[in-house]
């Protein structure tokens, strides 16, 4: 019949290849030297990642955890940390933490974070005397057993929290607000960790975001005022006296150690000033207002210090859309290579 | 059967003493540049809405978030859903809010024939803001026109499908020689969650797509009055009401969704339609209120959640006009609209915007070559009482095409045209609370088309050939960005963009013996939409997220006297979720089929009583449209409707 071929050309059309997607696990005997970077992918895409450098190659191996685990990580992970030999990924969407094996990358354990079906929106992880602490934006701190892999209990602070830091047997909580814009938050919470009270709220400034504790035991947080006409600021808190000491006058977004030094980004997003400062926070003075060069980054995401190689790692998300780079910095501030990872790199872990 | 573009010279001769109805749809007929569905195609096919039914059009591609009611919105040879029209029964539908038409929320019920055309020239008597866009989507419904007999019909419906979906239709319709009346109901409710296996990783991801269900009512009163002097006078109102659950994207490790969207909206049009010797004019007006409460209890802020109501109001005047002299047809109008949005909170924008609108044009026909030369006029004018304002828009826009029909053999025509277009941004682009952008420029674009139809073989087979190609570059075009952090986006005008591609239509029916008939056609689009904003981004001449290069559909219906099969099959190619095309941003292809069987049963004088079952997505697919919005699996839909006149 005539019509044959017409029908076998319409089953050629319409015929449907089913892909699986393919994965390689890699040699975990090779997850030396090098680094871990957690890509925090895009909301609502289940696309945050893994990816592994290799320092000694300069290669690069995406989607390490979803090789290693045959599942994805989840959406939007926040915050990387390792403690004992564990790996914490804080995924904020999907509102789980991923524990898995530093060594193998082997998964141990995904403890749900969600509460009456609600979920608490995970962001940071920190840990202090063999407990994880986690800012939950629900308006609280769930600690976790570090044994176990189970929450044990919540602390309640502020609202939407965002980061926290130790100093002096206390745990200071930065309140955000963020998710009641425009009437955000102003405070962080001093929590007692013998008995997971709330001591006081220190009142800082708008929209209280990272916080780093020095080697004196000082309290810094930066408040992120309301991007416009309240700029992003650094202020010190004294841990004793649970005071606010210091307003600094220079803008600051971000704060990351190198040593006992502070790297201090800023980013202004209407203007596109940005800025990488190098601080003593001993002795509070700038050591450098142009430690490193913005002119390396589309978009700065992040920086971290690796003490054993004495680099700095800097994260470039690009526009947010397309795929980031993790570019190498010597202490001087000059740049040194650049590797290409994935969508939106946001914490790395440093493999001897 | 296969004749010149839009207007026919018989309409025209026939329009005072017939019908005005030739007025407000298409001549039934291919041309490569439109493309119709008549009743007897959506009666085949039991549609949810008008976005499936559009998807049998070739050069669109349709972008759903799944569930009935969900939004779903067109994109036509590249271009995104802000750049379509639609018109309904002669009267322009409008949102300044979203800028798009929610295609999910469009009943098909009481739609008599649906055309896409991209010339806006199937009638000169639209409202004047149809045809300044770049593409333009008329709906007709008979019920709301004068059929010239003295008669009374009424269709009820009713139907019963998979995850608790019941509906009940019911319309009716008097017309005397000067007076018309007609009116219809419809209910809807479905449970709406559905079972989805998805991939997560190579390990299946088994879920229940939850916070699905639904509920609305569309309503509607029309009354058209005939007046000796060959002039119709004509309201119609609206009314729709929506409650519904939104299932957002399946976020793998977390299946919780709280969000609800209640939507209320009423419409009241006017018009009053006079032909006048060669003169033909039409006033037309319309008011429309659309409000909008969204509702998230679980938000993470200290006021409980959020609650928020936006309230759209639109309003437009115009009239349009037709003249013909001899073989040239001068055409035009003028149109004022204003459309307001208000936020429930109070710290929002409250913006207002008037546009006026002026189009000329002139169709002039030659021998076998045929020319149509149009321009019109824009004038935006914003204001915002709590803000910063965008800038007032004043444009002129060109448009020119020329035709070449009725070649032997084949009766080949063909035609090549060019339209500059733009679109403005919409409210939320501009006002949104950190989102918006009140810096926006509009999006502008120039197209091109070259198409050639055919009917080859003569009438033996009744073949039906089409087949376009066109180009379009989009400037300005408006992208969100996240700016101050991930969860704080911003409107930007940094795209351009290059479409290029073809489409082919090929249909096909015949009566093979008595009693049994057959029909066929196909579509395909290859389209590229190519990212050409910057030369050193990553993502420099890659496929612009969601635009798939190959889409295609093929429908195959035979029926034995009052019984009938149908088929239908789609596919779409892999797509990219965003601009960057590597691997981890794949969406992948996808393809569903649709099959159904029916029974008309011819009973007492007139009536007509029919019996439909359907299966949708055949092969029982987890699909997505949009990355992880996945679609519902196999799903059944019996209907049972009576016509009675």
């Amino acid at each position: 019949m005539r019509y044959n071929s017409l029908i076998v050309l319409i089953l050629l059309l319409f015929s449907c290849k089913k892909e699986k997607v393919k994965i390689e696990k890699i040699d975990t005997s090779l997850l030396t030297n090098g680094a871990l970077v957690l890509c925090e992918g895009l909301f609502q895409q289940n696309n945050s990642s893994l990816s592994w450098i290799n320092f000694q190659n300069s290669s690069v191996v995406n989607n390490v955890f979803l090789n290693q685990t045959s599942r994805v990580l989840g959406d939007t992970g926040n915050d990387m940390v390792e403690y004992g030999g564990k790996v914490y990924i804080v995924i904020n969407v999907s509102s789980t933490i991923e524990v898995l094996d530093k060594k193998t990358l082997t998964s141990l354990q995904q403890i749900d974070m969600k509460i009456n079906g609600v979920a608490k929106s995970p962001r940071k992880i920190k840990f202090y005397n063999g407990l994880g602490y986690v800012t939950c934006y629900d308006g609280y701190v769930d600690v976790i057993d570090t044994t176990s892999l189970s929450i044990i209990n919540r602390i309640k602070v502020g609202d939407n929290p965002e980061d926290l830091c130790f100093a002096n047997s206390k745990m200071y909580v930065s309140n955000s607000g963020g998710l009641n814009v425009p009437n955000v938050d102003s405070t962080i919470s001093v929590i007692d960790l013998v008995d997971y009270e709330e001591i006081k709220k220190i009142t800082v400034g708008k929209n209280p975001g990272g916080v780093l504790t020095d080697s004196d035991g000082d309290v810094y947080v930066i408040t992120r005022g309301n991007y416009g006409s309240i700029p992003s600021r650094m202020v010190k808190v004294n841990s004793i006296s649970d005071e606010m000491e210091e307003v600094f006058s220079f803008n600051a977004s971000s704060l990351n150690k190198m040593e006992d030094d502070f790297i201090i980004t800023y980013n202004d997003y209407n203007t596109q000033e940005s800025s990488i400062m190098l601080f003593d926070p001993t002795e509070d003075i700038v050591i450098s207002d142009d430690f490193i060069s913005t002119s390396h980054f589309s978009t700065l995401y992040g920086i971290y210090f690796n003490e054993k190689n004495q680099k700095i790692y800097a994260f470039d998300a690009m526009n947010y859309l397309n795929s980031g780079y993790v570019k190498v910095f010597n202490t001087s501030g000059n740049f040194e290579q650049s590797y290409p990872v994935g969508l939106n790199p946001n914490s790395i872990l440093f493999y001897e | 059967m296969f004749c010149e573009l839009g207007f026919s010279q018989d309409s025209i001769k026939r329009l005072p003493e017939v019908s005005i109805s030739p007025i407000f749809k298409e001549q039934n007929q291919t041309n490569s540049q439109s493309q119709t569905i008549s009743s007897k195609q959506i009666e085949l096919l039991q549609p949810e809405d008008l976005g499936t039914l559009l998807q049998k059009t070739s050069g669109t591609s349709i972008k759903s978030y799944g569930g009935l009611g969900g939004l779903k919105t067109i994109s036509i040879r590249g271009l995104n859903s802000q750049h379509s029209t639609f018109v309904q029964d002669g009267f322009l539908l409008q949102n300044a809010q979203t800028g798009q038409v929610n295609l999910g929320q469009m009943i098909v019920d009481n739609i008599s024939e649906v055309s896409l055309n991209r010339i806006g020239r199937q009638s000169f008597l639209l409202p004047v803001s149809a045809y300044l866009k770049g593409n333009l989507i008329t709906v007709y419904n008979k019920n709301n026109q004068f059929e010239n007999k003295e008669f009374s019909s009424s269709n009820f419906k009713l139907g019963i499908g998979s995850f608790g979906q019941y509906e009940t239709y019911l319309s009716s319709k008097h017309e005397k020689k000067y007076f018309l009346i007609s009116s219809y109901v419809k209910f809807r409710r479905a449970d709406g969650d559905y079972n989805f296996k998805i991939n997560n990783g190579t390990l299946d991801y088994k879920g229940e797509r939850l916070n699905n269900d639904l509920k609305d009512k569309y309503g509607g009163v029309t009354l058209a009055y005939r007046l000796k002097n060959n002039a119709i006078l004509r309201t119609i109102s609206h009314f729709k009401e929506v409650e519904q659950g939104l299932p957002g994207a399946v976020i793998i490790y977390n299946p919780i969704a709280n969000q609800r969207l209640n939507t209320n909206q009423y419409t009241t049009q006017i018009d009053f339609t006079h032909f006048h010797k060669k003169l033909y004019y039409r006033f037309y007006s319309t008011y429309s209120k659309d409000k909008l409460n969204y509702v998230d209890p679980t938000f993470l802020n200290n006021s409980g959640g959020i609650n928020t109501t936006y309230t759209n109001d639109f309003f437009n005047i115009g009239v349009s006009f037709q003249r013909r002299f001899k073989t040239i047809t001068t055409y035009g109008g003028i149109e004022t609209k204003y459309n307001t949005l208000s936020f429930s909170n109070l710290n929002s924008n409250s913006p207002k915007r008037s546009s006026n609108f002026m189009l000329l044009g002139t169709n002039y026909k030659i021998g076998n070559f045929k020319f149509d030369v149009q321009v019109s006029g824009q004038g935006i004018l914003e204001s915002n009482n709590k803000g910063e304002k965008a800038k007032d828009v004043y444009r002129v826009n060109p448009y020119f095409s020329i035709e070449r029909v009725s070649l032997k053999p084949w009766k080949l025509s063909i035609n090549a045209w060019f339209r500059n277009s733009f679109r403005m941004p919409s409210f939320n682009e501009l006002y949104y609370n950190n989102i918006g952008n009140v810096d926006l420029k509009p999006e502008s674009v120039n197209q091109f088309s070259l198409g050639i139809s055919m009917l080859p073989f003569a009438n033996k087979l009744g073949i039906e050939m089409v087949v376009n190609t066109f180009y379009s570059e989009v400037d300005n075009q408006i992208l969100a960005l996240p700016t101050k952090n991930l969860f704080v986006w911003s409107m930007q005008n940094i795209g351009k963009v290059k479409n290029y591609g073809a489409e082919s239509r090929v249909s096909f029916s015949k009566q093979i013996k008595k009693d049994w008939k057959f029909n066929l056609s196909m579509n395909y689009t290859l389209q590229f939409a190519l990212d050409f904003s910057n030369s050193s981004s990553p993502t420099y001449k890659n496929q612009i997220a969601y635009m798939p290069k190959h889409t295609g559909n093929f429908d195959f219906g035979i029926s034995y006297k009052s019984l009938g099969f149908t088929s239908s099959i789609i596919r779409v190619s892999k797509r990219y979720s965003l601009n960057e095309n590597i691997v981890s941003n794949e969406v992948p292809e996808f393809v569903n089929i649709d099959l159904g069987l029916y029974l008309n049963h011819k009973m007492l004088k007139d009536n007509n009583l029919r019996v439909q079952f359907m299966v949708k997505n055949l092969i029982n697919e987890s699909y997505s449209y949009v990355r992880y919005f996945v679609m519902p699996g196999r799903n059944y839909l019996i209907t049972l409707s009576y016509a009675l006149q």
